[in-house]
């Protein structure tokens, strides 16, 4: 990667100069002033016209910390962009006594109004302190005279001791950006890796020596390497649905810190690879040292609370994870680290996913069983792409035993004992074991099964129909209808009000808490039928079907991710009375590809319609490409899943 | 004596065991304990709350929240098992604390304390006792006994302790068991309330808050900002102008453009639309609350500068410009919102939430809302309509009512022209006129949202399926007219259902609010605003001479409640429906349901016989 990097210096350096732009604080142009639209996205609700920012070391008695400066000017073009007056400077406090400093700010709001230019300066004293956690504050402000034309323009500093915080670098928003730049001033005592998303190159990159800037330090002289980046004209990031998460897509760079450089000459490596990152945390106290003591905890624990003598490890891997997640509660919090000190999280039982996940892989280890842990990116956070620790944010134990091989998350009481929660199913994980750099896919193969059997007998004097529904799911549908529904049958009959039924007699909720067996929910009552010119019409599978298509842009330029295999079955008997006949059934459909399958069938007999349908998608994602297709398919389910039969009363 | 004593025990016992297993937690006991000891009032809550699983474990991650100007000490945190034997005590450095911004606050600068008394075996409880100590409050008690609105509570108290010189006001409801205790120096106050089961959400009734039993009791004189008294509402108006006094002031500035944007104009109600459009022109709602800026207004000159301000700040503003125009005004203290918390008029107090500017003329008051750009001059909308609110003049304070939206006002009137094809393919135009609470809310979107994220917004409100939104257009004939059109331009598909070879028409019914006709309505009914929405469906069907066209009867519904009518043409090639329904604005006791109930049921028995049908000719 630094090899490009001084390539695309050699030949660009002569004719760039040009290319980059600065602007003064406080002197706005007319061009500026008067614009009402953004040429280049015409609905365009606000525009960063400049977004400039710079990392520089400076030395103090402590050592070097970096100061981060920044400059954004925004158009507001339209009434929806005036919230981006409103500005939030989170910044960080550890805890033991070491803060980042806003140290100034400095804003300013430009209006045209009858041919005068009017500037307001922010009032400091409307600078205000919000405390958003222990870890976390911010400086929050809004600009002064903000309406649809005005430019807003602001400056700030910020000041971290902490060198593992050098900032990283948005160049896209969810607004389009004219010009992006950022720089950063390297000095030899602290290296860093980067990586770049979302584009493959820069409108302007380089990097050199500052010249003419000598620095010294203890006696020594160095020098800065500057380097430059630039993106313009970068479009809006507009959300899409079905996509893992922003973070995944917007054009970006972040920096990690790789080596300290003493004056002495010695080396710190603080990461460089896949193995040391691994190495890293088998050291760490909150990980790998965290992983030991609960493995010297489990000894007492399996002679007093839970005996896997004679088990195997398929039995013992089942009875442990089962226990952790009886026994231990998730306070909401995610993390690689365990947050609380071994003790306290098993006096309180209660503690974050590192907290869990460590433990339950200590106590797999200490029963023998084949468990290591791996780390992962859940699927708000973005994919892993570089050894950067920070891009990791979860820990699970992937196991292995005589039977399987399994990843397990004793935080989700809702799941099964050989299943994550849906929000670690993003891309792969890394194996945190001595020696070996291993990664593992983390999406499921596994195909998630709804099968919805309906039982409809027909009542011509009501004009309604007795029904019987049951609703069997395994996997993730499963897992979603139990986090909706609770164990709670009102809120079962609620939502079954709202598809179909006019009265609910009866509803019942089967397996609950036994996450291996398919998870039912049935419901007993009547469904109203429409009654058009004496005849009867009636939906066979309710109003459960999709009404309506999930995929809605004409076009997609992103993966379109489902997450999981689906698979939606429904069967249905209709029984009618002796003196109807079947007026109408709909036509059978069938299609079969590597994509998806769709398939609807109607048999009539004597005084009963028998019909069964299925759906399923076969992948979990799907290429831009096959968008259309998939458009298409799913406007097939919607149409041929709701289509109706027609009864009518015999005349005699 | 004993044996009956025995068996209230058992039964008791028996009774809770049967009320509470069906939930997921109890407050076993909730009782607050108020001292005013002449300098300071000391609040202590202690509860227990018995946590019966998994699913209610949220419980046990406490927050607390605290205003900028209270202290706050957390005395006792812990767990217990069901004997009452402590399992875990909560230590200091456990408690958090973060800033408690509200949702659409920018800034305020209360705070939340947060622990977590977690426990992993159930059913267990946890207990916490925290004091909040002030020495400025509008309220020496302001009480109910639910904590969750989801979780019943088995016995709540409240006890107050008073110096007896010290006067109050005392708004209690009957259901609790008081108990006055009269002492030398103070007099003790208890109120006791047992079993007190959950609330319910009954639609067009009044709103939760003032349903819940609460015990109010009021300083009649106090100190916040300044000193007051509540002896009657033209005392705590006049304090509310003191609280605001001397904050008229205009920057140099701002005078130059108001007497500029002025200059030449007599007509009192002319001055006054120049200037609100100016202020809605060039100001911002953002609220940030500090200290006592609950209650006292950010100075004219700091919206002079900054240009945005919350609903005082605003308000007071729009005051003062028109003050330098030589124009009197008056603040209205308000509870803002579609179904209003009513104000206590025989408890002059701090109820308000919210406050508008009241500018009256010789023969008429001009009411002016002034934290939105887009609130026609002189209207108010369902969010400030028909209620009593506080007129702020000093020593002349005084409660009155503002105006109220009539029928007529609340119209929304819709206008489809379908033409279609014998499957139901074709297009839509769809014209629509919207008064009353759609105006607001169409004309806030207009406003306020993306292009794309208005189109997700309209196409959601077209109640067809299969639709394509081609092209919109709004258009407000005036911006002091309280009504906005809109304009449709839609391409439909599978619009007619082929039904045994008669083609079926369904024309979606009128939204309408449902009523379902329970038995076990509880409160009252109340209709705030009125409801008016009247439409007329026009079908355009070339192919239709080939049928024979059958609509269904046309309906007709009086009630005192409302009115619904649908009735229905044939012109040519076109079937016209036309519907209407309307809602009045009113009060019914709980016993007159069943009728109410019964005029939605009509309306919804009649809607589902809404086919058109059209049989081939033979």
């Amino acid at each position: 990667m630094k090899y490009v990097l001084t390539l695309i210096t050699a030949f660009i350096v002569v004719f760039v100069k040009a290319q980059l732009k600065t602007i003064e604080l406080g002197k706005v142009s007319k061009e500026e002033l008067t614009m009402t639209t953004y040429d280049k996205d015409l609905e365009a609700e606000a525009v960063v016209l400049y977004d400039k920012g710079e990392s520089y070391f400076f030395d103090t008695d402590t050592g070097f910390e970096i100061r981060f400066s920044r400059i954004n000017r925004t158009k507001i073009l339209t009434k929806a962009g005036v919230k981006f007056a409103e500005v939030s400077i989170p910044y960080y406090v550890d805890g033991y006594g070491q803060t980042e400093k806003v140290v100034s700010i400095e804003a300013y709001s430009y209006n045209f109004e009858n041919g005068n230019l009017i500037k307001k300066a922010l009032d400091n004293a409307t600078i205000y302190e919000e405390k958003i956690n222990e870890r976390w504050m911010s400086k929050k402000f809004v600009f002064p005279n903000v309406k649809e034309g005005s430019i807003i323009e602001y400056k700030y500093e910020l000041e971290t001791p902490f060198q593992y915080n050098l900032p990283d670098w948005n160049f896209q928003s969810t607004i389009p950006t004219v010009y992006s730049e950022y720089v950063v001033n390297m000095i030899p005592f602290y290296e860093y890796q980067y990586i770049v998303q979302g584009t493959k190159e820069f409108t302007y990159n380089n990097s050199e020596s500052a010249v003419g800037k000598d620095r010294y330090i203890a006696g020594s002289k160095y020098r800065d390497m500057v380097n430059t980046y630039v993106m313009e004209s970068v479009p809006a990031f507009r959300d899409e649905s079905f996509i893992t998460s922003k973070d995944d897509y917007i054009i970006k760079i972040d920096f990690q810190l790789a080596k300290v450089k003493r004056l002495t000459g010695a080396v710190i490596e603080i990461i460089t690879n896949w193995k040391e990152l691994n190495e890293r945390l088998l050291k760490h106290d909150n990980f790998g040292k965290y992983i030991q003591k609960s493995e010297k905890y489990a000894k007492a624990l399996f002679e007093t609370t839970l005996n896997i003598e004679g088990k195997t490890e398929d039995e013992k891997a089942k009875l442990i994870i089962e226990y952790v997640k009886s026994a231990y509660s998730w306070d909401g919090y995610q993390g690689k680290f365990a947050s609380k000190k071994f003790k306290e999280f098993t006096t309180q039982k209660t503690g974050n996913t590192g907290n869990i996940n460590l433990f339950l892989i200590g106590l797999l280890k200490a029963a023998s069983v084949n468990a290591e842990p791996v780390i992962l990116s859940t699927r708000n956070h973005g994919k892993v792409s570089a050894p950067f620790l920070k891009m990791f944010n979860y820990v699970i134990p992937l196991i292995k035993t005589e039977k399987q091989s399994f990843y397990a998350d004793a935080s989700e009481p809702l799941l099964a004992y050989n299943r994550t929660p849906i929000k670690c199913l993003n891309d792969k994980a890394l194996q945190i074991k001595k020696g070996e750099v291993e990664w593992y896919d983390l999406y499921l193969n596994e195909v998630s099964l709804e099968n919805n059997s309906i039982n409809i007998t027909i009542d011509p004097n009501n004009n309604t129909a007795k029904t019987t529904l049951s609703i069997q799911e395994t996997e993730y549908d499963a897992y979603l209808d139990k986090r909706k529904f609770g164990n709670d049958s009102t809120k079962v009959k609620k939502y079954f009000l709202s598809k179909g039924f006019q009265d609910i007699d009866k509803t019942r909720i089967v397996n609950y808490t036994k996450n291996h067996r398919p998870f039912i929910i049935a419901v007993d009552g009547t469904v109203e039928l429409e009654k058009i010119d004496g005849k009867l019409i009636v939906s066979p599978f309710l109003k459960l079907p999709l009404s309506e298509n999930l995929l809605k842009q004409k076009t997609r330029t992103y993966p379109i991710d489902f997450i999981y295999k689906t698979n939606t079955a429904y069967s249905t008997t209709v029984n009618f009375p002796a003196n109807y006949n079947v007026l109408t059934v709909p036509d059978d459909f069938k299609m079969a590809n590597e994509l998806a399958e769709i398939e609807i069938k109607y048999e009539v007999l004597d005084t009963k319609i028998q019909v069964t349908g299925n759906y399923n998608f076969k992948k979990a994602i799907y290429n831009p490409n096959d968008y259309k297709k998939l458009k298409f398919y799913m406007n097939t389910i919607v149409r041929k899943f709701n289509e109706q039969i027609v009864l009518e009363e015999i005349v005699k | 004596m004993t044996l009956k004593l025995l068996v209230t025990i058992i039964w008791a016992t028996l009774f809770s065991i049967h009320l509470y297993a069906q939930y997921n937690a109890v407050v076993t006991d909730y009782s607050t304990s108020i001292k005013y000891n002449g300098y300071e009032l000391i609040e202590e809550h202690s509860q227990t709350i018995q946590i019966n699983n998994k699913r209610s474990s949220w419980i046990a991650d406490v927050n607390i929240a605290y205003g900028g100007d209270e202290k706050i000490e957390i005395i006792e945190a812990v767990i217990l098992n069901t004997n009452g034997v402590v399992m875990r005590k909560l230590k200091k450095k456990e408690i958090t604390t973060r800033s408690n911004i509200s949702y659409g606050s920018f800034y305020e600068d209360g705070m939340i304390k947060e622990f977590s008394l977690k426990w992993n075996t159930y059913p267990y409880q946890i207990k916490y006792t925290y004091q909040r100590t002030t020495n400025q409050f509008l309220y020496v008690a302001h009480w109910d006994p639910i904590l969750y609105y989801n979780i019943p509570t088995r016995t709540a108290s409240l006890r107050v302790d008073l110096p007896n010189d010290y006067e109050v006001a005392i708004d209690d409801p009957k259901i609790f068991t008081k108990n006055i205790e009269l002492l030398e120096n103070n007099t003790v106050m208890t109120w006791k309330t047992k079993e007190h089961k959950l609330m319910k959400v009954e639609k067009f009734s009044p709103p939760t808050g003032e349903l819940l039993p609460t015990v109010k009791i009021i300083p009649k004189q106090f100190t916040y900002g300044v000193s007051g008294l509540t002896y009657s509402w033209a005392n705590y108006g006049n304090w509310v102008s003191q609280l605001n006094e001397g904050l008229d002031v205009l920057t140099f500035s701002e005078i130059i453009i108001i007497d500029e944007l002025i200059k030449g104009i007599s007509d009192k109600k002319e001055i006054i639309k120049t200037l609100y459009y100016y202020m809605q022109d060039n100001t911002r709602y953002i609220n940030v609350a500090i200290d006592v800026g609950g209650l006292k207004s950010y100075p004219a000159s700091y919206v002079c500068k900054n240009k945005y301000g919350d609903c005082k700040a605003l308000t007071n503003y729009m005051k003062s410009m028109l003050k330098h125009a030589g124009i009197d005004s008056y603040s209205i203290d308000i509870v803002a919102g579609d179904n209003p918390k009513r104000i206590k008029a025989e408890y002059p107090s701090q109820q308000f939430n919210h406050v508008i500017l009241a500018v009256p003329l010789e023969n008429d008051t001009i009411w002016l809302e002034n934290t939105s750009s887009y609130t026609p001059y002189n209207y108010l909308g369902t969010f400030t309509q028909n209620r009593k609110a506080l007129l702020v003049n000093g020593k002349k304070s005084q409660l009155i009512n503002t105006p109220k939206l009539s029928l007529e006002e609340s119209k929304e009137e819709s206008t489809y022209l379908f033409t279609l094809d014998v499957v139901g393919n074709g297009e839509l135009q769809l014209s629509q006129t919207f008064l009353g609470d759609e105006f607001d809310n169409h004309k806030y979107r207009y406003k306020e949202l993306q292009k794309e994220e208005l189109k997700e917004y309209l196409v959601k409100k077209i109640p067809y399926k299969n639709i394509e939104l081609n092209d919109w257009k709004y258009h407000q004939p005036n911006r002091d007219t309280p009504s906005i059109d809109l304009e449709m331009n839609i391409t439909l598909k599978d619009q007619i259902r082929n039904i045994g070879g008669s083609l079926v028409i369904n024309p979606v019914p009128l939204t309408i609010q449902s009523v379902s006709s329970s038995s076990k309505r509880v409160s009252p009914i109340r209709i705030n605003y009125p409801v008016y929405k009247e439409d007329s469906i026009v079908y355009s069907l070339p192919f239709s001479n080939n049928y024979t066209i059958k609509t269904p009867e046309n309906v007709e519904i009086k009630t005192k409640y409302g009115l619904y009518f649908v009735k229905h043409s044939i012109n040519g090639d076109k079937i016209e429906v036309k519907r209407s329904f309307q809602l009045f604005s009113g009060e019914y006791p709980v016993d007159e349901f069943p009728t109410f109930s019964a005029f939605f049921e009509g309306i919804r028995a009649s809607q589902k016989q809404s086919h058109i049908i059209l049989k081939p000719n033979q």
